[in-house]
């Protein structure tokens, strides 16, 4: 399996690609749209300054230098729509990264979108956003249809689903799972909020003030009564569990290590599923960040991959994280289901 | 035809209705209210059950009207799937009241594909259905359905319509203080691309269905299209997660927020009710209502008011569906 790692600098890449990185993504936002945008529409699943490239320059130094090591560069497109004026604008956009910044593909999310891109450029690699929930094998089999070359999972998909969907791609189309980072507690593709100005509705939620209601007349008094307390239990375990998706109130622990969710000790399980990729999120983090979760994910791949048992990676897994409360709360799991 | 308290056959946009078609959802019901599936349930009596200020303003402008349309199932659960026996019966008892059935499908994982299959053949099986349609949440179930069952009516269920929803901001972007391409941006969608025009016409779709937007639509949004409309009431669809708040309270807590976990069906019998503070809006607040795994807002009258004024110039929307959350029926 390759990791495909998250770039916001060319400054980065040498440092990703000697770590172990196989594949980067990033994020650009030229000027054109800013001007006309401002902040309000975010091009990409990252606001327009964090985590995102402006120059074209960079663009092309960026790909230039991975190229050199053999890795292929693709740019996100995955906003959850662009509007026909938008589309218009950004076909030339992409048209330019793939001709003149020799960037390999894009990432999208509207449907709509990929398919204008497929008639433009037929020969451009896409890969499908996780923003498109790719829950189910008729969606694997409509991306291929349109031409998709990588379907990138959604984070609510356990290891057994992945699994089976990546059987059922067959090897039509490549397929990528989250391994790190940047959780979501909704379905991303199904998410119509937005983290401008507001911040992420999913960490206010726990903080404002709220009641259970009854749905009916015969559950009015359970609501009030022997029911009231596991209420309270309930919003008190969603509170944690916001808190764990969302990076432990500091992306980094003391040690240097990212918080945050994670499917390390599920490694051994998710090399068994047939996926091409394991993706490291986290466009807007620092390099230090980047950096320490691909050494992470690469440290136990590679235990992996030489053959060490199943609890053996896991242990070790643990080991690494060094946060074995966080560990054991098994809130910051991507995988849960088989989580050791 | 649309169905009237005093004249069941009055034909659409002449009769009571206006032309508007009534459907009424029941996604927390194990099985549609027996008057409703009868034809014998009034859009009074539903709406009453709101408690939803905009209710008074749909009554008046649809006098004595009746759902014609019953939509079963859940658009974002697919543990509230029915199965294909209990579909099969509620069509009979359907059809005998000349009451349409949707079989509304959230998006689905593999299991839930297999089991929305089933169901789909099992209403195939019986002759003689009249109206059904499947709204479809994903593209992934469109495909799949369209290419396994080429006479199948399906439409597009309102998560698959990507538009910013989030009652935080939504009418912010109506302010003339907002960046005008933005603004723009935000009152419209991607669907008049080509791109999603070839995909609509690929897939013969002939209908989509749309939220009550907080936010105005730009007009083209309505009216530039070749499909018909359904526009939901009065609950925008905001958020949704496959794993469950409420399906959560009786979990352990190492089981509690798993996506696809087991639960007693706890949406049946309560939801969660969050009042969201207003960005600088001096201490005003935004209900949000967690209806099992999913998030919606009631949108104030002044939203139900501008989308039944468009009604008349509007033709592509020519039905309304009217979410009952309660899980007990009510009679009309």
């Amino acid at each position: 399996m390759k990791l495909t790692v998250p770039v916001s600098h060319p400054g980065e890449v040498e440092m990703l690609a000697e770590n172990g990185a196989g594949e980067l993504f990033c994020g650009f936002v030229p000027h054109v749209w800013l001007e006309r945008y401002g902040g309000a529409f975010w091009l990409n699943r990252r606001g327009p300054v964090s985590g995102n490239l402006a120059r074209w320059d960079d663009v092309s130094l960026l790909a230039e230098r991975s190229h050199a090591f053999g890795i292929p560069v693709h740019v996100t497109f995955n906003a959850p729509y662009y509007t026909p004026e938008q589309q218009e604008l950004l076909l030339p956009v992409i048209d330019r990264l793939a001709l003149e910044s020799m960037v390999d593909g894009v990432i999208v999310s509207d449907v709509g979108f990929l398919l204008a891109l497929r008639r433009a450029f037929p020969e451009l690699s896409v890969h499908a956003s996780s923003v498109m929930a790719t829950l189910n094998p008729g969606m694997v089999d409509f991306l291929e249809e349109l031409g998709v070359r990588r379907v990138i999972f959604p984070r609510s998909l356990g290891v057994a689903d992945i699994a089976a969907l990546c059987a059922g791609a067959g090897g039509r189309l490549e397929t990528e799972a989250f391994v790190m980072n940047e959780g979501c507690v909704f379905e991303e593709g199904y998410c119509m909020t937005t983290h401008r100005s507001v911040g992420a509705l999913c960490v206010q939620l726990p903080e404002v003030p709220h009641r259970i209601l009854p749905l009916a007349g015969e559950h009015a008094e359970s609501a009030a009564g022997k029911e009231a307390e596991r209420a309270r239990e309930l919003m008190g375990a969603f509170k944690e569990w916001v808190w764990f998706q969302n990076g432990c109130g500091n992306s980094m622990s003391p040690g240097g290590i990212p918080n945050g969710p994670c499917g390390l000790c599920a490694l051994s399980d998710l090399a068994r599923t047939g996926l091409t990729s394991l993706k490291i999120s986290g466009r807007g983090a620092s390099s230090y960040r980047k950096l320490v979760s691909l050494q992470m994910v690469r440290a136990i791949l590679d235990l992996v991959e030489r053959g060490a048992s199943r609890d053996e990676a896991a242990r070790k897994a643990v080991a690494l994280r060094n946060t074995p409360k966080f560990c054991e709360a098994r809130y910051m799991c991507y995988y849960r289901e088989v989580a050791s | 035809m649309l169905l009237t308290r005093n004249d069941r056959e009055a034909p659409p946009r002449e009769g009571a209705g206006r032309g508007v078609e009534v459907g009424i959802s029941f996604p927390f019901l194990a099985a549609p209210p027996a008057e409703v599936l009868r034809g014998e349930a009034y859009l009074e009596g539903a709406s009453h059950a709101l408690g939803w200020p905009g209710a008074e303003a749909l009554r008046a402008y649809l006098p004595g009207v009746v759902p014609s349309r019953v939509y079963v199932g859940s658009e974002t659960c697919e543990r509230l799937l029915p199965t294909a026996q209990a579909l099969g019966s509620w069509i009979s008892a359907a059809r005998r009241g000349r009451v349409a059935i949707s079989l509304v499908l959230p998006p689905l994982t593999r299991d839930g594909l297999t089991k929305a299959e089933a169901a789909v053949r099992a209403v195939e099986g019986v002759n003689g259905v009249e109206g059904f349609e499947v709204v479809a949440g994903d593209w992934g179930t469109v495909h799949r359905l369209r290419s396994r069952h080429p006479g199948l009516v399906i439409v597009l269920g309102r998560l698959t319509h990507k538009m910013l929803r989030d009652p935080r901001l939504a009418e912010y972007f109506d302010s003339p203080q907002a960046p005008m391409p933005a603004r723009a941006a935000l009152c419209r969608s991607g669907e008049l691309a080509p791109g999603f025009r070839a995909l609509m016409e690929r897939y013969g779709i002939g209908r989509r269905e749309v939220d009550p937007f907080l936010q105005p639509l730009e007009a083209d949004e309505w009216g530039n299209r070749s499909e018909k409309l359904s526009v939901h009431l009065p609950y925008l669809f905001v958020t949704m997660g496959r794993a469950c708040l409420l399906g959560a309270m009786h979990r352990e807590p190492d089981g509690k927020f798993l996506p696809g976990a087991p639960c007693r069906l706890e949406c049946r019998k309560h939801a969660v009710e969050f009042r969201l503070p207003v960005p600088g809006g001096n201490g005003a607040e935004k209900k949000l209502l967690s209806l099992g795994n999913a998030y919606y807002h009631a949108v104030p009258s002044s939203v139900t008011g501008r989308i039944l004024g468009l009604l008349p110039s509007c033709r592509q929307v020519d039905r309304i569906v009217v979410t009952i959350p309660e899980s007990q029926g009510r009679r009309g």
